[in-house]
């Protein structure tokens, strides 16, 4: 016989009522649980994904910065341009290394949209990464294909596009030509689902002559960004945001979404708290008489207060380790559910699960379960065993 | 005969006072009585007579108001709380009326119960042994609800006797039962009342008492006949 034993022994007397207990715990736990998880996830593959655009600042044409950030991370409709001839003024500032001008669109093939980026040879400065499998585009009309969008083709249309075939596309209504010379090998960020063409191309395709969606620079000195970025933003028209920007935008973004989330989620578990507080308020009424008999037979108010306390604990602990298993499951699927609502996402998962989340989900079920349970094991351990022996 | 310390309840002009609204009620108005160890001892006396108040005294639940009460030799007056829960769980087993096992517990986790409170965890063998004095040897892993009357208050005995108490306090412990198992537990109390534990037992019922070889009456808070006789060994 030990603590245990005596706890468990009163918490499955009253299956339904503690599993219902245990069961509201478990809910808040995997809410609190999967939206930790899911932010550090989100961050760390923001992070990767900010990391993979090679850019330390990016130029684009005045307008709304979350617009601009849209271009950014997804190349996302153009709302406005810019003119070629800013990529000069660009490489004129001192601290500017590269500047890489792209052009971004979408082209429709076996009925799906695809994105399409021009660019030139520049874009290689800034993705030292990049491995292609025969060669950059040169000519107008060549192409190359991201690993995954040349595997979509090939699931869609049954065969795999080599290098040297030709994809028959479709551009504003226009049917056109594109020319597959090399294949991305994976890069493990966005690229691995677009199509590259040469600057000219995409400009021609789009009609977009003479115009860049946007300039993706690297500054020689990081020390001197602020200095570089504003350089680039006293140009006319140029509105410059840093990859660090772009981050703490959708940071922003995220906590403001996440802090109502949180406070639902704390309401949740107050509400599973005062569950547990009901559940143990309820047991000692029904109990008064074994409580009663308990001191009688020597049990002393510590020992009375410890066995109810470690029932309420008893209960959010397996709410909360309940919680836990049901918030990985959350978390891993949640990745895919939040692509499907969220435009900004990173390519890499963001369910990842972390220790963090794990410690969080146990200590404060643990938390809730000894503020719940206090008031009724310190009753339980205050009755008269008079009075207690007395009750029917 | 009996010298003062072998004496295992020793009170001297005990009264207890209850504040019920705004009257007092004098439940014990003085008693002066002594339990020498291994004595068996009837209570008798119609309600509220005093008898619960001087049991819940006796059994160190409750504090007299006045006078001196010493349980196992000690003085109750100067007993803390957790000294008085010690020495409840020490010197006094309690039998009650309804029995009052813990509903999910085996007759063995009972049994087991009050040596888990004294801090002996490995109780279980004491607890089999004290089950099979009591005669219930094959249904140590019953639960209460799969027990009868007379085999629950067995376990509650057993329970009473756990922690080796000096003093076992029965409450009707026979008045739920049937003549016959109310016989058969009263021969398992003398038999343990044989072994040396002192038995105070309170009972509204005459045909019992006469069993018994020492017999208080109470009436409005005295002591009204304290009462000797020879039992012959049934």
């Amino acid at each position: 016989m030990n603590l245990f034993s005596i706890v468990w022994d009163g918490l499955r007397r009253r299956k339904i009522r503690t599993t219902l207990s245990i069961l509201g715990i478990a809910i808040a736990t995997t809410a609190l649980f999967t939206l930790v998880s899911l932010r550090e996830g989100y961050e760390a593959g923001m992070r990767a994904e900010l990391e993979s655009m090679g850019a330390q600042i990016v130029a684009v044409a005045k307008g709304c910065p979350y617009e601009a950030m849209a271009v950014i991370m997804i190349g996302g409709q153009v709302p406005a341009t810019l003119p070629e001839e800013v990529i000069d003024l660009i490489r004129r500032i001192p601290n500017v290394a590269s500047a890489s001008p792209n052009v971004f669109g979408a082209y429709r093939y076996l009925n799906l949209s695809h994105p399409l980026v021009g660019i030139t040879r520049e874009e290689l400065q800034l993705k030292r990464w990049w491995k292609i499998k025969g060669r950059f585009p040169e000519n107008p009309g060549e192409a190359v294909l991201g690993n995954v969008e040349a595997a979509v083709f090939a699931e869609k249309s049954g065969e795999y596009k080599q290098i040297g075939d030709s994809l028959n596309v479709e551009v504003g209504g226009r049917k056109t030509g594109l020319k597959v010379v090399g294949i991305l090998e994976a890069t493990g960020s966005k690229d691995d689902y677009a199509t590259f063409t040469t600057l000219q191309t995409a400009q021609e395709l789009f009609n977009l002559q003479g115009r860049v969606v946007s300039v993706n620079i690297r500054v020689k000195d990081i020390n001197r960004l602020p200095e570089a970025m504003d350089d680039v933003q006293a140009l006319p028209d140029v509105q410059a945001v840093t990859v660090t920007q772009v981050l703490g935008t959708i940071q922003n973004l995220v906590k403001t979404g996440q802090t109502m989330l949180l406070v639902v989620m704390m309401i949740a578990l107050v509400i599973g708290g005062l569950g547990t507080m009901n559940t143990m308020m309820m047991t000692i009424f029904e109990r008064t008489r074994e409580i009663g008999l308990m001191k009688a037979i020597g049990a002393s108010r510590g020992q009375v207060f410890r066995l109810f306390l470690s029932e309420g604990m008893g209960i959010c602990l397996a709410g909360g380790l309940i919680g836990v298993a049901a918030g990985m499951i959350a978390t891993l699927m949640g990745d895919t559910i939040l692509k499907q609502f969220v435009s900004v996402m990173p390519t890499v998962s963001v369910g990842r699960i972390s220790w963090q989340a794990v410690i969080l989900a146990i200590v404060v079920p643990l938390a809730v379960g000894i503020v719940s349970a206090l008031y009724p094991a310190l009753r339980a351990a205050s009755l008269d065993p008079i009075q207690a022996l007395r009750n029917e | 005969m009996n010298k003062g310390e072998d004496n295992v309840i020793q009170m001297t002009h005990l009264t207890k006072t209850y504040q019920r609204g705004r009257e007092e009620v004098h439940a014990l108005r003085g008693i002066t009585w002594e339990v020498a160890a291994g004595e068996f001892i009837a209570i008798l006396g119609p309600s509220g007579s005093g008898k619960s108040t001087l049991m819940n005294l006796i059994g160190l639940m409750d504090r007299p108001t006045e006078g001196q009460l010493a349980i196992g030799g000690r003085s109750v007056e100067t007993l803390s709380e957790t000294e008085m829960t010690a020495l409840r769980r020490d010197t006094i087993g309690f039998v009650f009326q309804q029995f009052l096992l813990i509903p999910t517990m085996t007759a063995l986790a009972n049994v087991q119960l009050p040596m888990y409170f004294a801090g002996r965890p490995n109780g279980g063998d004491r607890a089999r042994e004290l089950l099979e004095k009591v005669g219930l040897k094959e249904r140590m892993d019953h639960l209460p609800t799969q027990l009868s009357g007379g085999e629950l208050q067995r376990v509650a005995i057993a329970r009473a006797l756990a922690n080796g108490p000096s003093i076992l306090l029965a409450d009707e412990p026979t008045g739920n039962l049937d003549t016959k198992t109310a016989e058969s537990v009263y021969d398992l109390l003398r038999e343990i009342n044989r072994m040396g534990t002192a038995i105070v037992l309170v009972t509204h019922n005459p045909e019992l008492a006469d069993l018994i070889p020492r017999v208080i009456t109470l009436r409005d808070g005295r002591m009204e006949k304290d009462v000797k006789k020879e039992i012959s060994a049934v």
